[in-house]
């Protein structure tokens, strides 16, 4: 293949990449729904002595079938507290210039949680996606949870703005 | 000096046309002082654009003479552009302290690997290095285009992964540079593949007219008024905080 020809077909993909991300940008600047996340059930798919029980009772390959399971399962809630932390991140950063400094310092509070909170749900995704991808390999409870545990600063935000707003709900 | 029809003329005029509109709103809205760098760009490009006139009227000079000034204009109009994107890096990161740390290191991080993959692509692809226009058109336009081009990739795709918003003209910036980054990296890869006269009067029409859209992006997201959600800080209460994080504390550690 022409070398020329790669660095156009490199351009071409980026300036698609770009037009995506773009639009994508554009789209979302309207979201404001939140997610109820049941932090009860997520806790209890995140358990790692619950893992620890299922891998020392099932067979490999059931094990990895049910682990499989609960991985989508954690995913969709990670997913959904990643969401939640992107709308609290729009809402905050519109409110960050805002003429009332009550208003403004709240909306400070919750920017800086919630981009705390939104790295290590993401993190946590690429996690969950390489376990789901390997289901047999063993996911120390730092692997998934440690991220986790750092989302507790905001989950308060997070569940107050729930009832403040219209909600969801994690299917 | 040649004669070009009207949309050559045109092509040429009406973005500097608008850069200097530009500027003035940039001033008249107080943006010049939140992005220097783009200011100091725009300002820029309309000198090199009024140089460029006066010495295209000027008969005493020659085309080679023509080229050099131009290739030491290109030189400092693509230093401002690395200053852009890093200026917009820098305002997407500002509203978001905790992670201002993470947008140094992944900026850094981005510009050193971009810098080692664009050396290496272009020891692959170029062949002919003959003289300092070559050398400006097979390595140095391209390595620039593929950095700036790559931050720019890494920027929206970083906002995309941290769910930042963007402010107006940051997004405008990034948008406009991004796609004259992209059909200047396609352009100049083909003349340096097939050589620097190839397709030259189209490739010319292209870059020159991708360029006038740019502006004009950039034009409108200067001119755009921002919109901002509604928030109440009501949403917050401490003690729901607090309480909040013991369960989950406890729920957490045992």
């Amino acid at each position: 293949m022409n070398a020329g020809l790669i660095l156009v077909v490199c351009a071409i993909l980026a300036l698609g990449f770009l037009s995506w991300m773009a639009w994508k940008t554009r789209s979302r600047r309207n979201l404001r729904d939140l997610y109820d996340i049941d932090l009860q059930a997520f806790e209890n798919l995140a358990c790692a002595d619950e893992e620890k029980f299922l891998r020392t009772r099932l067979r490999g390959g059931e094990f990895r079938r049910i682990q499989r399971e609960r991985l989508r399962a954690t995913m969709e809630y990670v997913s959904g507290i990643a969401h939640n932390a992107e709308v609290l991140l729009q809402m905050g950063s519109s409110a960050l210039r805002d003429s009332d400094p009550a208003v403004a310092n709240a909306a400070k509070h919750v920017v800086d949680e919630a981009s705390k909170l939104r790295l290590n749900a993401q993190v946590a995704r690429v996690k969950l996606l390489t376990a789901m991808l390997w289901p047999g390999i063993r996911i120390e409870p730092s692997g998934v949870l440690e991220p986790y545990r750092k989302l507790k600063s905001i989950a308060a935000v997070l569940e107050v703005a729930n009832s403040h707003l219209g909600t969801v709900h994690v299917a | 000096m040649s004669n070009y029809g009207f949309w050559y003329n045109y092509l040429w005029i009406a973005p500097h046309v608008l850069l200097a509109g530009l500027c003035i709103l940039l001033l008249q809205r107080k943006l010049a002082r939140e992005y220097p760098a783009f200011f100091a760009y725009t300002v820029y490009e309309c000198f090199q654009f009024i140089l460029g006139l006066a010495l295209y009227r000027y008969k005493g000079i020659t085309d080679d003479q023509y080229m050099e000034i131009y290739l030491i204009g290109a030189c400092i109009s693509s230093l401002l552009r690395f200053a852009i994107v890093y200026e917009v890096f820098r305002h997407l990161f500002h509203d978001y302290p905790v992670l201002s740390t993470f947008g140094k290191i992944l900026y850094r991080w981005s510009a050193a690997l971009l810098v080692l993959a664009s050396v290496i692509l272009i020891a692959w692809t170029t062949q002919d290095l003959q003289n300092h226009v070559s050398i400006w058109v097979n390595v140095v336009d391209r390595m620039v285009c593929i950095i700036q081009l790559g931050l720019l990739v890494v920027l929206f795709g970083a906002s995309r992964f941290l769910g930042f918003s963007w402010r107006n003209l940051s997004f405008g910036i990034a948008l406009g540079l991004g796609l004259f980054a992209a059909v200047e990296l396609a352009v100049t890869a083909v003349r340096a593949a097939y050589g620097p006269a190839t397709m030259i009067v189209f490739f010319n029409y292209f870059t020159m007219g991708t360029y006038h859209v740019c502006v004009m992006i950039w034009l409108f997201y200067a001119w755009a008024p921002e919109r901002y959600m509604t928030f109440s800080p009501l949403a917050v209460r401490e003690n729901t905080l607090e309480g909040w994080n013991l369960a989950l504390k406890r729920v957490i550690e045992r």
